[in-house]
């Protein structure tokens, strides 16, 4: 037996409404609960001075220190700023840099395997990354006075 | 139509490339000797090749990876033998290589659950270098280390200033 053409079209287009009608367009809330607050994500962002000129490693950036130094290069290792950001979720958040650009960055998500984070360095990366407690991010890269210029983000 | 003219030509090519015989390059060295159409013929198939030769070479690609080696932070002394992870995987050429053949780096990296409800360690989602070679020299449980090759600008007093 063959189906007419539009009794085909019918019955795909109910398939595909019956699940989307099902389901509420908006989560419902409690009653008597009012619009759930969005939660505040606690960040710490540090900003590193790598230079090949010998100066030593400041105590802030030892830690940082024993994760970089197989991977790179460098004499001396300053922190040039650690911040403390309490951030809600979709809110951006920035953080002047030494070179007099924004280093910003907007949690998207959390979860119990961290907060994902949309991170806009100006004129250098850019990407999503998620965070697990304790494991820093670690960019670099950037050109700063004799060496360049990291910045690590980590989700608290 | 006699051939020779063509015969003739494609001696003078093989005398200029060596691939005649002796007796066969006497006879054309006594040729050229005596004929200056065939000596004419002969250096302008010298100049042919030099300017064949250097076509080549200018259409031959700048081997950039010298210069972008020079600026690129790496370490040089060996990873410690306790930490084997320590020496990120990129450092393989050939990851260098596709890292600098690319303006822009994707990378999307998955990040959902693997096989047996083991959550990825991975934390690069995607990344975009704005069109600068980028590194991604370690992304495993202790750390995401991602390096944008850059070249060195000079920093005013003013810019200091203002974030001072």
């Amino acid at each position: 037996m063959r189906w007419p053409r539009a009794a085909l079209a019918l019955l795909l287009l109910c398939a595909l409404a019956a699940p989307a009608a099902s389901q509420p367009l908006v989560e419902p809330t409690a009653p008597g609960a009012g619009k759930p607050a969005k939660p505040r994500l606690d960040f710490q962002v540090t900003v590193l001075h790598a230079s090949p000129t010998p100066g030593g490693i400041d105590e802030g950036a030892k830690r940082f220190d024993r994760l970089l130094r197989s991977s790179l290069r460098y004499e001396s290792l300053r922190v040039l700023k650690a911040k403390q950001r309490h951030v809600k979720l979709n809110e951006i958040e920035r953080v002047r840099l030494p070179t007099g650009e924004d280093f910003r960055f907007r949690p998207i998500d959390a979860g119990d395997r961290g907060v994902l984070v949309a991170i806009d360095w100006r004129k250098t990366a850019r990407g999503d990354f998620r965070l697990p407690r304790g494991k820093p991010l670690i960019l670099g890269g950037q050109p700063y006075e004799d060496g360049q210029l990291v910045v690590i983000l980590e989700a608290e | 139509m006699s051939d020779a003219p063509h015969r003739d030509t494609r001696e003078l090519h093989a005398f200029r490339d060596g691939e005649l015989s002796p007796w066969r390059r006497w006879r054309v060295s006594r040729r050229l000797a005596r004929d200056p159409r065939a000596r004419r013929e002969l250096a302008s198939l010298d100049e042919l090749g030099v300017l064949l030769r250097e076509q080549a070479e200018s259409a031959r690609e700048p081997d950039l990876w010298e210069g972008i080696r020079a600026r690129l932070p790496y370490a040089e002394r060996p990873a410690p033998q306790r930490e084997p992870l320590r020496q990120p995987a990129a450092r393989a050429p050939a990851w260098l290589g596709a890292a600098f053949a690319t303006s822009v780096v994707a990378l999307v990296v998955a990040t959902g659950w693997l096989p047996g409800d083991a959550p990825s360690v991975a934390s690069v989602r995607w990344l975009d270098a704005k069109g600068k070679p980028v590194m991604v020299l370690r992304d495993d449980r202790k750390a995401t280390i991602i390096w944008v090759i850059q070249k060195p600008k000079q920093t005013t007093e003013g810019e200091r200033d203002a974030v001072a």
